[in-house]
């Protein structure tokens, strides 16, 4: 399956984070496609907005978020919630990995 | 040869330009400009003259014991003030309404049913063959929960026709349902929509408008109303135009109000005539009925009215600023201009907001003379120099102007400043005819922050003075004009989708309103038409003989708000009907429309010298 969709890349963790992420993603209606991955949340997230066919993507490992996209600095993504459990956070991430996509204001985190 | 120093204290700045003069020649070394301290003509203005003059010197190379003398303006005897007030209110009694635009709402039609709680819903307390019910969602519940209980439920044969959500995720409930049913969501007050009432849920296709909600018919035909009653809710039909998703609850004896408050009368003095306008009229009535007294010696409002509290508001901060009794406070002019206000909906339950009509009035006030005496003393024990106190503000604009390359007389001088726009004549020589129009930049700000509803002045500031752009990626952003701009390092994330203004500095500042770029311009540019197109006119009109603008031929622009970017070119516009010839000065063609008074100061010292 292609076309266009955001990019995320997992590595560990217990689903609730993914869940979170794609419900954020799913309300703004922008497709994503999850692809199991090794390495921290930075680094997946660089190559996950790097193979994204709309430059946007979104790593997780067992602890922590990122969003990042492929004209940035490996080392500095967009946004990065390192060890949070916050939901609404994590919901926000995936709104706004969305709103990249459609150029919409990116939403404050809570 | 002397070492002279022109200083012009202005209601926000103070300018000073050094010159040395051998005879009849002029050699110009330097100028500086300070933010005017304390109240203009007053002691406390030594400070920022003080500032002016020390930047002066040092673009000069030349130090204070060098100075022979101090030229002082003979500053203009007036300020301004500024008020607002709303002459119309919308008010909900016992919420009936949301209408908003969640970015993203869920399903698509028209539900109607009576609102019920969820846990109603989901503890089995509806029935089959019950009454259509419209669920409300806490933020509590999850959305699988919130699908998983909504399709049991249809599934039972209870008719589910609709759903407000206070989380953003009705796109995420309705994507879960069997049965496809609109659905509002980030609803903020979602714990105030009364339970057990007739409502009705609106969510339009994508890029379209609710319809039955925002027709008054359509609301009668949902409710079953009266024409007595569908009267009653035609205010909430007009305030939910251009939404996309709405909801209505009716509550019995709730109803939307939309009166206009009684805004009182204004009174025009003139010398010769007296008027009363109803200021529920707007700001051209009253623009009109001061034209047919002018001039004009004194406004007063009627009492008790929000427009007499308007007017005593500016009588006592002008009162308080010079020092002179309030009943002595006489208002030379006035401006008034139409404008909106958005103003939260009293009642509503998702933060709605109503356009309000308003009025804003500049007001001029003339003030004693004299203190400028005190300022020049003042200014001689903090520097020890000499000061002259020489020459009307006006009479000196008009020299320091003429020295912009193209102008002769006859030629007429609009100063367009913070508070009051000026303008004067030259016809020959001597002979200077001025006039202060109530009304400039600070009123532009004023406007641009009421309409766009934004608070902080100095973002207002930003929003008048910079050229916008909207930033379409992080990295390029699409000017005003419609050229872009590529940048290599990542823009902020706060920046991203929105509209920005350009700071000179390079800095981008995010306008966090909804309204698009357009919008936002539109809003800057008839902001500053209402206030400087009219004003030019208004006071070239008082200046011109026999009150013809066609009469004159050359308008020099001089002031902080000839500055502007766009300001200069909306005057020439008003003008040109007129056949004249505007433009920005060019003060001893090196200072833009700055330094004209300093300037002219000098120019005026040394030919009284020479001719002497």
């Amino acid at each position: 399956m292609s076309g266009p969709a955001v990019f995320l890349h997992v590595a560990g963790g217990d689903g609730t984070a993914l869940r979170e992420v794609r419900a954020g993603l799913e309300e703004e209606g922008v497709p994503c496609r999850v692809i199991a991955a090794a390495g921290d949340a930075v680094a997946i997230a660089y190559s996950a907005a790097c193979a994204s066919p709309v430059s946007v993507g979104v790593g997780l490992d067992a602890d922590s978020a990122c969003l990042h996209l492929p004209q940035l600095p490996p080392g500095e993504p967009l946004l990065n919630l390192p060890a949070v459990h916050v939901p609404e956070r994590l919901r926000a991430l995936g709104h706004n990995a969305a709103r990249l996509v459609k150029g919409a204001p990116l939403k404050e985190l809570p | 040869m002397n070492l002279i120093v022109g200083v012009d204290i202005g209601n926000s700045t103070t300018e000073a330009c050094v010159a040395a003069v051998e005879g009849g020649d002029v050699a110009y070394l330097g100028s500086g400009l300070a933010a005017t301290t304390g109240v203009k003509g007053t002691a406390p203005n030594v400070t920022g003259a003080g500032r002016a003059i020390g930047h002066a010197l040092r673009a000069a190379g030349r130090t204070l014991q060098e100075v022979d003398a101090i030229l002082l303006n003979e500053a203009t005897p007036v300020i301004s003030g500024l008020a607002m007030e709303t002459i119309t209110e919308t008010i909900i009694t016992e919420s009936t309404m949301i209408g908003h635009n969640p970015q993203t709402p869920g399903g698509e039609g028209l539900g109607v049913g009576v609102t019920i709680a969820f846990e109603a819903l989901s503890q089995q307390q509806v029935a089959p063959g019950d009454e259509a019910v419209i669920v409300v969602i806490p933020a509590s519940v999850d959305f699988e929960e919130a699908a998983l209980v909504l399709n049991a439920a249809v599934a039972r044969g209870v008719a589910v026709s609709g759903a407000i959500a206070q989380r953003d995720d009705a796109r995420l409930i309705a994507n879960r349902l069997v049965q496809l049913i609109p659905i509002v969501d980030e609803v903020t007050h979602v714990e105030r929509v009364p339970l057990g009432m007739a409502a009705a849920v609106e969510v339009a296709a994508p890029g379209r408008t609710v319809r039955t909600l925002a027709n008054s018919y359509g609301l009668a035909t949902v409710f079953e109303l009266t024409p007595e009653e569908t009267r009653v809710v035609a205010p909430v039909a007009r305030a939910l135009m251009g939404t996309r998703s709405a909801v209505v609850v009716r509550t019995p004896g709730g109803d939307v109000t939309d009166r206009r408050i009684p805004a009182g009368t204004l009174e025009l003095h003139g010398e010769r005539a007296k008027k009363a306008v109803d200021v529920n009229g707007g700001a051209a009535e009253i623009m009109d009925a001061l034209r047919r007294v002018q001039p004009l010696t004194d406004v007063v409002g009627e009492a008790g009215s929000h427009v007499g509290g308007m007017l005593a508001g500016v009588r006592e901060t002008m009162a308080d600023l010079t020092g002179d009794p309030v009943d002595t406070v006489r208002i030379r002019d006035v401006l008034a201009a139409d404008t909106f206000v958005p103003r939260e909906v009293r009642g509503g339950l998702a933060g709605e907001f109503a356009l309000e009509n308003a009025v804003a009035l500049a007001a001029m006030v003339r003030t004693s003379r004299g203190p400028i005496e005190q300022v020049a003393r003042a200014l001689t024990e903090a520097t020890g120099v000499e000061v002259v106190v020489g020459g009307v503000e006006a009479e000196m604009a008009v020299r320091g102007a003429l020295t912009t390359p193209g102008t002769a007389t006859p030629v007429a001088v609009l100063d367009l400043g913070g508070g009051s726009t000026d303008a004067a004549l030259a016809l020959g020589d001597d002979e200077v005819s001025t006039y202060h129009a109530a009304g400039a930049g600070d009123l532009v700000t004023k406007l641009i922050g009421s309409e766009l509803g934004i608070e902080d002045r100095e973002l207002a500031e930003h929003v008048k003075t910079c050229p916008l752009a909207k930033v379409e990626s992080l990295f390029h952003v699409r000017l005003e004009d419609g050229t872009v701009q590529y940048f290599e390092k990542a823009l902020p994330a706060e920046t991203f989708a929105r509209v920005v203004a350009l700071t000179e500095d390079g800095g981008m500042v995010p306008i966090p309103v909804s309204h698009g770029l357009d919008r936002i311009r539109r809003v800057r540019r008839d902001a500053k038409r209402r206030v400087f197109a009219v004003n030019a006119l208004r006071a070239l009109r008082e200046v011109a003989q026999h009150g013809n603008v066609r009469g004159i031929d050359f308008v020099v622009l001089i002031g902080g708000s000839a500055l502007d970017f766009e300001i200069p070119e909306l005057v020439a516009e008003a003008l040109a009907d007129h056949g004249v010839v505007c433009g920005t000065g060019n003060v001893r063609a090196v200072e833009g429309p700055r330094n004209a008074v300093a300037t002219g100061l000098v120019e005026a010292w040394v030919r009284e010298r020479v001719l002497a």
